[in-house]
Order: structure tokens, then C-alpha cells, then sequence
């Protein structure tokens, strides 16, 4: 819905637009008598687009647009002026109006004014957001991002050799690089554990760690459905991706399986870091149970991050070579409309539509109708 | 200066020899019967180009004949002309050995040709040294046939011969193994890896002991391969043949060798069973390195393929139905990965089993038997409060004999899941990345039908 302020002292105008107008749902008018009452109605409110005539007793439409555009920067202003008042118009359009209009006009000339200014500021809309991107990841989760990696890496290569004992033996090169191995190992524990630390207290502490936590937050039957849409999908058999949120049920997925398989291997991983230990007060099942586990799960993790994680931020079509979210955090408007739609319309408050006419995101039916505006106007 | 000025006299006589010669009587007439003419025709000793007659002189200087005869000639000098060897000799523990005592009839001595003269040197030693000649006949040395083959001045010299107890003695403790090493790393002579195991002793405990340390007690070639009785370790009775090896190594680890002997592999031994590892089959024999080093056969790390040579051969697996899958269960647990990685911190066979004191479990004085088994493990597992229990288990899991069923059900459920999550994983993969093609390939077409229709219009 699209929310006008029109400012004119003669009624006859403002009766003109709540005609033309007021019966439609898409418009909501709100009209004043004056300047001043304008901008204080700015003040107080925010409207997508404001009509302001431009000679009024006290302030004119020129100063209503000069102080509307301080408060309400995102609002697009058209001047209506009388005959012969063409080089005020431009004027207004210097100080960042998007039309005039000559009084007098008919209903059908203002409802070409308004789509005319509708349009303005989609477009104004569509290019900062194309040039600002969206925030996908904050530097707080860039950074335990980055922590996760690098921890991730350094337990994969100490850890594995274990695995593969022949295949590396000796495995930095060097006499006594066993020992420089289990001590590289229990570092890297010890920060990722330290990491799993940050990230409850972010999670509990932070207001992005709470909406980030709440968006992943498994939504049933929600994200069943997405996940059967989405393979229908892939096979051919629905139309659509399902629209999801800021996370998707591979992401959810992910995220789960992560905190999952950190748990169990901090636990097994502590069993056998504090063997001496664990031997004087468990019986000694417990110790092979965690050996068990840390080799199974190892195993699990890894192929998990080569397989699925690297197909997923490096491989996929359209993400290749790599999704640089991991770096600056941002994700482009094309991809928030594809990926991220619903997200995109909480965020934003309008539909989630391209309009460059892409046919799966659900958008065809509005794109259209923005087409055959676009002709009528250059009619 | 009396010395030069004596031979003086020796020099004219030289010189006016050939002069004299025909002045002098010929010696032959008096002496035909001291001395085979024919033989000391042949002789080293006979000059060239002299008369008969006359080369005596070369030797028996000084004698003025008259018509008496002449008087009795100053001795025989061998100094005159062999003095190098002289002076040798002089130094040698042979220095109050005469060269006859040694040497044949001087006016029949012949040089000895190329070929085997092993015979004819011996028995000139063997003239004093009867016990060891007789011994050295009995040797490998002795017996084997060739010219190449030591015989007594190879290793101990001729000339310059001294006593083993000399420092400067080719046979001294400290210098013998350069001595054999001068033939038995000689490629021309032995094959390439005879050769190099006899190099390897230089780089061997011992050996290092030896020539760096200078250390008399450590073993050099004679204490595991005796000197004059030298034998092949194929030989019955020699020093290094398998059924003598404790005995030998023994002769110095006493202590070492009374601990095997009441060992798992030491009682058999006794019993005469030769299949049980004697002390070269972990230590080696040429190439015995000490357990510090990294590439001895028993440093922590090379101890379980060690013992695994024997407890991993189906062989005697079979033959003395030792408990399954002993190196399997160790090699692919913690303790063994790690040793394989090179950890030499991490338990190897011989931490738990011992080594030269190895017993069977069921034996009360074994480190592995169930009443000493806390010490055992508490040698590396400690904790400060000795009277909190250690959690007892099998330590040989196999997959058939776990210490609970949870870790058998765990390990299934895992591949399952593993199993199970990648195959979902590549489905979906597959299914997605088809379909992106698609999307995008579609994508291009549209734009590419769309950009022209917006350009008209």
C-alpha cells in the first residue's frame, strides 16, 4: 500500500484526490490544508509519496519540500502548480521533487502522477539497495565464522594423520611432530570451545544473536515442507522454490548438525584428552565408546564440510567460485529476492519481486502489470 | 761416523768385486759340500751376473784368503741389505726372534709366486704358535681355499708384529675391527651386502663404542665371531649360529642373558626350540642400535613391527595358537596409531610385556598378569591419589570382544548415518545442480528474448 500526503489549501484539490484515490485499496490519502500542517504530518509520520501545492498562505510548497525531504528522505515529492509557473516547478525539481503537476488536471492525469512518482521511488529504492546490498552475516558472526574455520582446519589436519597413522608418518616432517601434533590438536579444541562459548553468550546477550537464533530456529511443518518443495523442485515436479526466510532448511540443517557434532566431540574429545583421569572414575568402555565417536564423527564433520558445505558456498552454480558472505557479509538484492524473500519483504515491507521479469520467485503476475504501466507512461 | 767410515771397506769391495774376482779363489772349492750349488743357483739370495764362485761374498764379507785358508768370517748381516725389515722386526714383539728362526735356509730362500701359500706361511708360525695355528686350521679362514684368504700375517703383521695388549697392535681390541674391515668391506671380494653389513657394525652401538668411545669392553668382531676359530653362522658350533647366540651376547649382557632365560621366549629356548627370537632377531646383530636411537630396531616406535615380525606371522600364529589378532588390536588402537604416526611417547609392546623379562599373563610375576596390571598402565596413566581404582578392561579389542556392546552399536549406527548422510548429500547435490543449470541457461534466454522487445518499444 502506498500512503500519499497531499498539501493544498483549495479543497477542491483535495477532494479531487480522495476521489480519485481514496476508494482504492492500494492508496491510502491522508490530506492537509497548509504547509506548516505538512510538515509536521512529515514529522510525525512517514509517507511514501507527498503532493504539495506550491502557493499556499505561509509556507509554500517549495518549503514543504525543502523541510520534508530533511525528516523524510525516502519520500518522493511532486509540486502541483497553477499556469505559468513553470520555472518554479524546476526549482522544486532541484530540490529532489520527482514531478509537478499543472493545475488543473483530470482524475485519470493524477492517477498517471501518482504510478509516475509510485514508480520513482521503487526505482530509487531498487538502486540503493542494489548498490548497498543486504547484511547477511555481522562482523560478530563473520568472526566466529572465521575462528570456526580456521579451528575446523587445524583439528582436520592434526586429527587425521591419526586415522591414516602410515600415510603420515612423521607428519610435519620433522623429529617429534607427533608431540607438536597432539599439542597443535588440544589448541585448536581449546579455541573452538572458547568459540562455542562466544557464540551462547552472543546468542543470549546480543539482539542480533537473538533474532539470528530465532531465524534459525527449526519452523515445523514450515521447513518439511520446504524441504520436500525443494526437492520437488529440483526434479521438475513443482514450479517454484519454496520462499523462505533468512535461513533456509539447508541452513537450518547445517547450523543443527554443527552445534550437534560439536557437542559430541568436545565431550568425547575431553574423555580422551583426560584419559588418566576418566580411567580412575569410569569404567574403561567409556574411553573406547569416545575413541568411537571422535573418529566417527571426525569422519562425519569432514565430509559434511567437503562435501556439502563446499558445494554449497563454492560449487553451486551461481555461488561459484565462493560466496564472499564469509568476507564482507553482504548478500546482493538478486540474491535476497531468490534466496531469501520472505526476509527480504520483513525486512523491507514490500513483496519480494524482480522486476527484471525472472518467472520463479513468484513475482510474475505483479511484473506484468508493472510492464504494461511502463507503456502506458511512454504512451 | 765409524759406521760410514765402515762401509767404506764394503763399498771398494763392491766396487772392486768384479777385479777381485778373477784375483780370488773360488769358494766352491773348499765349500761344495756346505752348500747345494744347484739350490742356491735358484735361490733370491744368489747375486746376478757373478760367478758362482764368488756371489757368496755378497754375504760372507771380509774374508782375505791366504794360502792357510782364511780366517772365520765376522756373522752373516741380514740387517745389510733388509733393513726396513730389520728395523721392524727390531721394534716387534718378535725383536729377539732371529729371521732365521722364521725364514728357510738362507742360501735356499725362493719368493713365493702368486697362488695359495696358506700352508707355507702357517707352518712358519705354527712353529711357536702351535695351539693357534691349529685352531686357525680349523677355521673358516683355514679351510676355505685362495690365495685372498687371511692367514696369520694379515692380521697380525709380519715384521712389525705386536702384542694384542699393544695400543699400536692391528689386533688390539680398539684397532680389529679396522683390521677385518680392510678385507671384509672390499667389494671385489665380497658381495655388496656382506660388505655393507660389516659397515654397518661402524655405525652400531658397539661399534660406536668402539671407535668413538675408545671403550675396551664393548664388542668388537672376535667377541661374537672368535678370532683364531672363526666360524660361519651355518656351521655347527659356531660362535654366531642361532643355538648360540644368548650364550654369546651373554658372555658380556650376564645379566641381560639370566632375565631371557627365564622369559616366555628364553625358556623355550632352552627346551631347544630355535624358533623363539634369540637376541639378533630384535636387536640385530651388526646393525644393534641402542633403544635411543630412531632407527634401531627397538626404539619405542620400531618395537611393535619388531615383535610383530613373529606375532603377526601366520606361521607361528598357527603353530603356537598365540592369542587372536594381537598386532591387528594394537596397531589400530590409540596407543598404536600414534606409534605409527612416531610417537615414541605412547605405549609400544614392550611397555606393557616387557621385554627381555617377557612372561605369559597367567604367570604372577608378569606385568601383563591381571594382579599387576594397574602398575603396569599407571607407569604412563598416573593420577595423584594412588588409592582411587584404575578402570580394568580388555586392552586387545577386537570387533567380536569389546569391553561393552554400546561401542559396537555406536560404531554401526555411525556408518549408517555416514553411510546414509552422504548418499542424501550427493542425491541432492546432483538433483540441485542439474536443476541451477537449468534455471540459468532459462534465465539467459529470457533475457537475451526480452532485450530486444524493451529496445523497440
Amino acid at each position: 500500500m502506498t500512503t500519499i500526503l497531499v498539501a493544498d489549501d483549495e479543497d477542491s484539490i483535495l477532494q479531487g484526490f480522495t476521489a480519485a484515490l481514496g476508494g482504492q485499496d492500494a492508496y491510502a490519502v491522508t490530506t492537509v490544508g497548509s504547509g506548516e500542517e505538512a510538515v509536521a504530518r512529515l514529522a510525525a509520520e512517514p509517507f511514501d509519496l507527498v503532493f504539495t501545492d506550491l502557493r499556499m498562505p505561509g509556507m509554500t510548497g517549495i518549503d514543504v519540500i525543502r523541510e520534508g525531504r530533511k525528516t523524510r528522505p525516502d519520500a518522493e515529492f511532486v509540486l502541483m502548480t497553477g499556469y505559468g509557473s513553470v520555472g518554479t516547478a524546476v526549482d522544486a525539481m532541484k530540490l529532489g521533487a520527482v514531478d509537478y503537476v499543472e493545475k488543473p488536471f483530470r482524475a485519470s492525469e493524477l492517477v498517471r502522477h501518482v504510478r509516475k512518482a509510485e514508480r520513482a521511488r521503487a526505482e530509487r529504492i531498487r538502486r540503493a539497495e542494489e548498490e548497498r546490498g543486504f547484511v547477511r552475516f555481522t562482523p560478530g558472526m563473520r568472526f566466529q565464522h572465521v575462528v570456526l574455520m580456521l579451528t575446523f582446519f587445524v583439528l582436520t589436519v592434526t586429527g587425521v594423520p591419526l586415522m591414516f597413522p602410515d600415510l603420515f608418518r612423521g607428519v610435519f616432517f620433522f623429529e617429534d611432530s607427533s608431540l607438536l601434533r597432539s599439542i597443535l590438536h588440544r589448541v585448536a579444541a581449546v579455541g573452538l570451545m572458547l568459540a562455542c562459548v562466544l557464540h551462547v553468550v552472543w546468542a543470549i546477550v546480543t539482539d542480533e544473536g537473538h533474532a539470528n537464533i530465532r531465524a534459525i530456529l527449526p519452523r515445523l511443518p514450515k521447513d518439511l515442507f520446504d524441504f520436500f518443495e525443494d526437492i520437488g523442485y529440483c526434479l521438475g515436479l513443482r514450479k517454484e522454490r519454496p520462499k523462505v526466510g533468512k535461513y533456509n532448511w539447508v541452513e537450518k540443517f547445517e547450523y543443527f548438525a554443527l552445534v550437534w557434532g560439536t557437542i559430541v566431540k568436545i565431550v568425547s574429545g575431553l574423555v580422551l584428552w583426560f584419559t588418566d583421569a576418566v580411567l580412575h572414575v569410569a569404567p574403561l568402555w567409556v574411553i573406547d565408546l569416545a575413541k568411537v565417536v571422535h573418529r566417527y564423527e571426525a569422519i562425519l564433520a569432514i565430509l559434511s564440510v567437503v562435501v556439502w558445505h563446499m558445494y554449497t558456498v563454492h560449487l553451486r552454480p551461481g555461488t561459484f567460485p565462493m560466496s564472499r558472505v564469509w568476507l564482507d557479509g553482504k548478500i546482493s538484492r538478486e540474491d535476497m529476492l531468490h534466496h531469501h524473500p520472505l526476509e527480504y519483504e520483513a525486512l523491507t515491507g514490500r513483496p519480494a519481486h524482480d522486476e527484471h521479469g525472472a518467472t520463479h520467485d513468484g513475482g510474475a503476475a505483479h511484473g506484468g502489470g508493472a510492464a504494461a504501466d511502463g507503456r502506458e507512461a511512454r504512451a | 761416523m765409524r759406521t760410514l767410515l765402515a762401509t767404506i771397506p764394503v763399498l771398494v769391495a763392491t766396487l772392486a768385486l768384479p777385479a777381485v774376482a778373477a784375483a780370488e779363489p773360488d769358494c766352491m772349492d773348499c765349500h761344495s759340500d756346505a752348500v747345494d750349488a744347484k739350490e742356491f743357483e735358484a735361490s733370491a739370495h744368489r747375486p746376478k751376473g757373478e760367478p758362482l764362485g764368488n756371489a757368496c761374498r755378497a754375504c760372507h764379507r771380509g774374508i782375505t784368503v791366504t794360502d792357510d785358508g782364511h780366517e772365520k768370517p765376522a756373522p752373516v748381516e741380514c740387517r745389510a741389505c733388509h733393513k726396513p725389515a730389520d728395523e721392524k722386526l727390531s721394534r716387534s714383539t718378535h725383536a729377539e726372534v732371529g729371521c732365521g728362526d722364521c725364514h728357510d735356509e738362507p742360501h735356499a730362500v725362493t719368493k713365493l709366486g702368486a697362488g695359495d701359500h696358506k700352508a707355507e706361511k702357517t707352518a712358519i708360525c705354527a712353529k711357536c704358535h702351535e695351539k693357534e695355528t691349529a685352531e686357525y686350521g680349523r677355521s673358516f679362514h683355514g679351510r676355505a681355499p685362495g690365495a685372498t684368504v687371511a692367514t696369520c700375517s694379515d692380521c697380525h703383521g709380519s715384521h712389525d708384529v705386536l702384542g694384542r695388549s699393544d695400543p699400536h697392535s692391528s689386533v688390539y681390541r680398539l684397532n680389529l675391527a679396522a683390521t677385518c674391515a680392510h678385507c671384509h668391506t672390499d667389494g671385489s671380494r665380497f658381495a655388496a651386502e656382506e660388505v655393507s653389513l660389516v659397515k654397518e657394525y661402524f655405525r652400531s652401538a658397539h661399534g660406536i663404542a668402539v671407535t668413538k668411545g675408545g671403550l675396551l669392553v664393548a664388542a668388537t668382531c672376535e667377541d661374537c665371531h672368535g678370532a683364531h676359530s672363526i666360524t660361519r653362522h651355518d656351521e655347527a658350533g659356531s660362535m654366531v649360529m642361532r643355538a648360540r647366540i644368548p650364550e654369546t651376547c651373554g658372555h658380556c649382557h650376564v645379566g641381560v642373558l639370566k632375565t631371557y632365560m627365564d622369559s616366555s621366549h628364553g625358556k623355550p629356548f632352552r627346551e631347544g626350540n630355535v624358533d623363539v627370537p634369540v637376541c639378533t632377531d630384535c636387536h640385530k646383530s651388526h646393525r644393534i642400535r641402542s633403544h635411543f636411537e630412531p632407527s634401531s630396531s627397538v626404539y619405542a616406535t620400531n618395537v611393535s613391527p619388531t615383535c610383530l615380525k613373529c606375532h603377526a606371522d601366520a606361521q607361528y600364529v598357527n603353530r603356537y595358537s598365540f592369542p587372536g589378532l594381537r598386532g591387528e588390536t594394537y596397531t589400530e588402537s590409540y596407543h598404536g596409531a600414534a606409534s605409527r604416526l612416531g610417537d615414541p611417547n605412547v605405549a609400544n609392546c614392550a611397555s606393557c610385556h616387557g621385554a627381555h623379562d617377557i612372561r605369559p599373563s597367567t604367570d604372577p610375576k608378569a606385568s601383563t598378569n591381571a594382579a599387576n596390571m594397574a602398575a603396569t598402565c599407571g607407569q604412563c596413566h598416573r593420577v595423584d591419589d594412588p588409592s582411587r581404582p584404575m578402570a580394568m578392561g580388555k586392552i586387545h579389542l577386537t570387533l567380536a570382544e569389546e569391553n561393552h556392546w554400546l561401542t559396537g552399536v555406536v560404531r554401526n549406527v555411525y556408518v549408517v548415518l555416514i553411510g546414509g548422510t552422504m548418499c542424501f548429500f550427493f542425491f541432492y547435490i546432483v538433483i540441485d545442480f542439474r536443476r541451477q543449470l537449468v534455471d540459468r541457461r532459462a534465465a539467459r534466454r529470457a533475457h537475451g528474448t526480452a532485450k530486444p522487445t524493451s529496445t523497440a518499444s
